[in-house]
């Protein structure tokens, strides 16, 4: 055999430098990678606890915990629409058109009511825009509404209490049985399973037909 | 029973040219990184992504949520609203339900109710709404005064109008002109009459292009009353058209494509269609003759003769039809015994372009054949006054004060007219939706309201009467030609009293407000309904006219107008520059139509520059080389080469109505000039490749089948041999799980290739447009596109069209080969497309063997405007630079139809969903549903003899499945 094709089938000198390439690859990768993980699942990235200033100082604490109020006299669309929305103000003057009608803590509320300017309250839970979550498929099979948002009975300022991340998601849609309960309980915020959650959601589950699906364009599309 | 389908003639004569095309899924890559302002780009955007990496550490951003003050009755924020409304078009009524999400309007559907409609639209419905937010509408009121552009206000117009109205009041209204667009609308009617009661000498006349005018002359002149034919294609068994494009650019086109399709599934209709160019109802035809325009009225006569030799009781001193060539001779042999043989199931139609006696001619042959009653109906014709022939005299003679022109752009759609010269003799006033190129010479230009925005009422030729109910407040100062009218009347009522007062007028003198929102629900009020008119047949003088027709001698232009933007209406509407034009498969743009006989006789190349010469007038276009053009044609299309027509359209394609002086014909030159055009068409793009399966040595299939209606009729054997649809899989086979298991037939034999569900898809999924550069590029990102295929001979080819999306194989080669999984199976058998993970291989589009995947090659919607933004549908996500993207079978109405469902505690109907293409399709050539439902038509449909699949052979195993066409000649049974 020639001496170029002998050469062909040893390392060019330059790959020498490779060793140093691939001992520091060695030692920051595996940083780099635990640092991403860590910092992608952190609370801090998916906003566990994020409790913004609302333009209004609402208490759920007061209205929910102590007056009884229950959720859908506010957040009226949640069982017919992917949105539980924001009431109007028109719904926070049903009361306060008398109860506490001159506070000084409800006067963007009555400006708002006057002007026709809607209040500008800032989003706590935010999904991203790809994700096309819907309330009312999720509350009319028997996921209360603690589930995700916590206790929001006990809430001086709603703050957000689960990651809301698509592993989170999953979690549920894998195995809904411990989260169900009867529809008409959903906003019951202090509800137990009168027996072991997994077997009472069990019979939970094969009575309402919830067969959550785990497609990516059930969320996604 | 098969034929030789291709695609083009390039791929006829398999050119080099045809061949790289297809080699090269998507051309000229390599050329975006030598262009230097590509380059440029590129190299910015790369920055930009570093500037961002710097931001990625800060918080997310801060969302409000603003609710209402106060919130409207029945209003679900995020929850569509659907409203009934009405669009005019070739002086017919549309009947829509229109979807608003939060107040948007957003996508156009048709009324079920609506005898026009039945729940279909064409695609100018469809693109209505983006011509709404389209940014170049014009917003204010604009005075020019010696070239001056000055914004003015309607407070300024109202008193110029006082003043310059002064003249004609004193003289009885003398002096004052309106020229109106000819929408058939009742209280624009109620107006007119009150108008020329006010000012009894004022002048009416009514203009648009669009309108048959003639075949209203000829029926006044068969019958004394002006009245219009309403086909009825459901009954009828063998129709003949004489240069008539009732399937696609007719006043009931989407009604007639129902009736048609109906009949054509079971093998029962025959069509013989003669025209010069050809149309989506010459495709459709079963005998086609490609015929010169001047042959359209001796071959007519020729039909009259022969059927009245047959003994058939026409009565008329026919003059002779002259010597016919020997296929014109069999064409009207042939259908003059189909016709004598299918008596008052028959059905004869002439063009717009045939002269008033043809159209008499045609009235006189439906009624002799006794069709008149059951395959057409006589209604009377929208009314159309004065000519633009007075208007010129008038404005010539100096005789117009004041001419106010309501809509229309009558600088364009009429060139023969000096237009500036005489515009400079009157004050003119002109209210229309862009300030265009008759805005531009006209004193003042009034924005006009949109009819999605603004309240006025139509009348179908049928006679029912509908609301047009705004969807949104006007988004500009704009007013609505009835408005206007009612301020010079000195009313300034707004549009909803004046359409109000006509309801009250039209429903008993007293206003009905239950009626009314009955109305406004259902789109319709019935009434009384216009009974059909009975008509009784005049003196015949008018059939001498029938023979004075042209000699064929050289070159003759045709005239006819674009199937998309019509005659430049529509032309600054992106979704319809960029939607193929159905037979030439051209996009952004116009070309010279040429046989290829022709062609080769005047040594033009296909795709060369022309120069086209008619009385001292020129125009250069590409030519575009179409099988199934008549010999010694060249084919014009109106609608291109506007100058003031927005961003979109200008400078697009090129004008050819000035070669024409208006008419329809015209005898020209051509000359090639050996330069090369600048041509978009997809037509050999994105072609399915069936080299490679020719080397494989076992074709099994044919893209697109056939069979004859004789076969139907004897009782079809499946045109899916054996396993083809299910071949043995070499492994285990995965099973679905889901509850639904979803699956899409396309009828072959119902398409009509009108390109509907292309801009319905694109409507309901946020689809970009890319614009010229990037069609020829082959990257246009239509999810669903209708490939045209000719058959036989290029002289006189059959063709055929084939909708083409994503077959959501269960055994997909796209998921096979994406690194990321960006691109997996549902357990519903969705072939579900996941932008996130995307990372832009494009591996999945090289191994897709139906060419449906997209790649956004850039950000298209990077400098998308406030208002069109109003247009996206926020179910679907709007896509950035990078990721691909393909029919999802619009998985939002499926997500939305199952959670409703279930919501409810019941199973999921049948027809609860319906994709976009389905729900827009005029002939319901697409039908969508659970397989696992036995009795869903859909799973009927796959059990369907004509069903077969596309390349089933690669063991795709698709979940969209064709169905063969039907044809019904005598050479196929």
């Amino acid at each position: 055999m020639s001496e170029h094709g002998r050469s062909r089938w040893v390392f060019p000198s330059w790959t020498n430098q490779l060793r140093v390439v691939v001992g520091v690859a060695l030692v920051v990768v595996p940083v780099y990678l635990v640092v991403l993980v860590g910092y992608g699942a952190s609370p801090r990235t998916t906003d566990v606890g994020y409790a913004p200033e609302q333009p209004v100082p609402y208490s759920h604490a007061l209205h929910v915990g102590q007056l009884g109020l229950d959720c859908r006299y506010c957040h009226n669309t949640v069982e017919v629409a992917a949105k539980a929305a924001i009431p109007p103000t028109q719904t926070c003057m049903n009361c306060h058109a008398r109860v506490r009608a001159t506070s000084p803590k409800l006067i963007s509320v009555r400006e708002s009511y006057a002007t026709g300017m809607p209040i500008p309250w800032v989003r706590v839970h935010d999904l991203p825009d790809y994700v096309y979550f819907d309330h009312s498929a999720h509350v009319r099979r028997g996921v209360g509404c603690v589930s995700c948002h916590g206790r929001v009975d006990t809430m001086e300022v709603v703050r957000q209490v689960e990651p809301l991340s698509m592993g989170w998601c999953l979690d549920c849609h894998r195995n809904p049985e411990p989260h169900l309960r009867p529809p008409e309980l959903v906003t019951s915020m202090d509800w137990v399973p009168p027996e072991k959650p997994e077997v009472y959601g069990r019979r939970l589950r094969e009575q309402l037909g919830v067969r959550p699906s785990t497609d990516c364009w059930t969320c996604h599309r | 029973m098969s034929k030789a389908y291709w695609r083009s003639l390039s791929e006829l004569e398999d050119s080099p040219e045809f061949r790289e095309k297809v080699a090269q899924e998507f051309p000229l890559l390599a050329e975006a990184l030598t262009d230097p302002r590509t380059r440029r780009d590129f190299l910015k955007l790369a920055g930009a992504s570093l500037g961002l990496l710097g931001l990625a550490s800060c918080r997310w951003p801060k969302e409000t949520i603003l609710p209402f003050a106060g919130q409207p009755e029945g209003r679900i924020p995020g929850v569509p609203q659907y409203f009934a409304t009405a669009m005019s078009l070739f002086g017919n009524a549309l009947g829509l339900l229109v979807t608003s999400y939060d107040g948007r309007p957003i996508k156009v559907e048709g009324n079920p109710l609506h005898p026009e409609s039945l729940g279909a639209t064409h695609l100018w419905a469809q693109a209505a709404v983006l011509e709404l937010y389209d940014p170049d509408r014009s917003r204010v009121v604009v005075e020019r005064q010696a070239g001056q552009r000055v914004v003015s206000s309607w407070e300024n117009f109202r008193q110029a109008l006082a003043s310059s109205l002064a003249r004609p009041q004193a003289r009885g209204g003398r002096g004052l002109w309106v020229l109106a667009d000819g929408t058939p609308s009742p209280t624009r009617e109620r107006l007119r009459q009150a108008l020329s009661q006010r000012f009894p000498q004022a002048s009416w006349v009514d203009w648009d292009p669009l309108l048959n005018v003639r075949e209203a002359e000829g029926l006044a002149l068969a019958t004394g009353v002006r009245a219009a034919g309403k086909p009825r294609l459901e009954n009828a068994g063998v129709i003949a058209s004489f240069g008539a494009d009732i399937l696609l650019r007719h006043p009931s086109a989407v009604a007639n494509a129902r009736g048609f399709a109906q009949r054509r599934r079971e093998g029962k209709n025959r069509l013989y269609v003669a025209e010069p160019l050809p149309t989506v109802t010459g495709a459709a035809a079963d005998y086609r003759l490609a015929a010169r325009p001047e042959r359209l009225l001796p071959l007519l006569l020729a039909l009259a003769r022969e059927l009245a030799s047959s003994g058939l009781a026409l009565s008329l001193p026919l003059p002779a039809a002259g010597e016919l060539a020997p296929e014109e001779r069999e064409f009207v042999s042939r259908l003059a015994r189909d016709l004598r043989q299918a008596g008052r199931e028959a059905l004869v139609l002439a063009g717009e372009s045939l002269p008033a006696a043809a159209h008499a001619m045609v009235f006189a042959l439906n009624r002799a054949l006794g069709a008149e009653g059951h395959t057409v109906l006589y209604f009377s014709a929208p009314p159309v006054q004065g000519s633009l022939a007075q208007l010129q005299q008038a404005l010539e003679a100096g005789e117009v004060a004041l001419l106010l022109i309501l809509g229309g752009n009558p600088v364009v759609t009429a060139p023969h007219v000096p237009w500036s010269s005489l515009f400079s003799k009157a004050e003119v006033v002109r209210l229309g939706l862009f300030e265009d190129e008759t805005s531009r010479l006209s004193r003042w230009h009034l924005p006009q309201a949109h009819f999605l925005e603004a309240w006025g009422d139509l009348q179908a030729l049928t006679g029912e009467y509908s609301v047009v109910q705004p969807l949104i407040a006007p988004l500009y100062e704009g007013k609505t030609a009835e408005e206007v009218l009612a301020l010079v009347l000195g009313y300034d009522s707004a549009g909803y009293d004046l359409v109000r007062e006509t309801f009250a007028g039209l429903t008993g003198g007293v206003f009905q407000e239950e009626l009314w929102r009955q109305t406004l629900h259902d789109g319709l009020w019935k009434g009384e309904g216009a009974s059909p008119l009975t008509l009784t047949a005049k003196d015949a003088r008018w059939v001498n006219e029938l023979g004075h027709a042209p000699a064929a001698e050289g070159l003759t232009a045709c005239l006819t107008c674009d199937t998309k933007v019509l005659d430049g209406r529509f032309a600054n509407n992106p979704w319809l520059q960029e939607l193929p034009e159905p037979l030439t498969k051209l996009t952004w743009g116009n070309a010279a139509l040429l046989a290829p006989k022709t062609a080769s006789q005047l040594g033009v190349r296909h795709g060369e520059l022309v120069r086209v010469t008619a009385s001292g007038k020129e125009v250069l276009l590409p030519c575009f080389v179409l099988p199934g053009t008549a010999e010694n044609t060249v084919g014009l299309v109106a609608g291109y080469g506007r100058k003031a027509a927005g961003r979109v359209a200008d400078n697009v394609g090129v004008d050819v109505l000035p070669l024409f002086g208006g008419s329809w014909t015209t005898s020209v030159r051509l000359e090639p000039t050996g330069k090369r055009g600048d041509l978009a068409s997809t037509q050999d793009q994105q072609a399915i490749d069936r080299i490679g399966l020719e080397a494989l040595g076992h074709r099994v299939g044919e893209l697109v089948r056939e069979v004859s209606a004789s076969s139907l009729a004897a009782g079809l054997e499946p045109v899916a041999k054996g396993e083809e649809l299910r071949p043995p899989m070499p492994w285990k086979e995965r099973g679905f799980t889901g509850e639904y298991q979803w699956g899409m037939v396309v009828d072959l034999a119902s398409c009509i290739g009108c390109g509907a569900c292309v801009v319905a898809c694109q409507a309901e999924n946020n689809i970009p447009v890319v614009g010229k550069k990037q069609v020829q590029k082959g990257r246009q990102m239509h999810w669903i596109r209708v490939d045209r295929y000719f058959a036989g001979k290029p002289e006189n080819p059959k063709f055929a069209f084939q909708p083409m999306l994503c077959q959501h194989c269960e055994n997909a080669p796209c998921e096979q080969v994406c690194p990321v999984a960006a691109t997996v199976h549902s357990e519903e058998g969705l072939n579900e497309m996941v932008y996130n993970r995307c990372v832009g291989t494009r591996y999945c589009s090289n191994n897709c063997p139906y060419k449906v995947r997209r790649f956004n090659f850039f950000n298209y919607f990077k400098d998308v405007t406030p208002t069109r933004k109003m247009q996206f549908n926020p179910e679907v996500t709007v896509r950035g630079r990078g990721v691909m993207e393909k029919c999802t079978f619009c998985i939002q109405r499926i997500e939305k139809a199952k959670i409703a469902a279930h919501n409810e505690h019941r199973p999921l109907k049948d027809g609860d969903v319906v994709p976009a293409c389905a729900q827009v399709c005029p002939t319901q050539a697409i039908v969508f549903g659970n397989l696992n439902d036995s009795s869903s038509r859909v799973a009927k449909l796959f059990q369907d003899p004509r069903a077969y699949g596309v390349l089933t052979e690669l063991n795709t195993r698709p979940r969209v499945l064709y169905l063969a066409k039907v044809t019904n000649s005598e050479e196929a049974s």
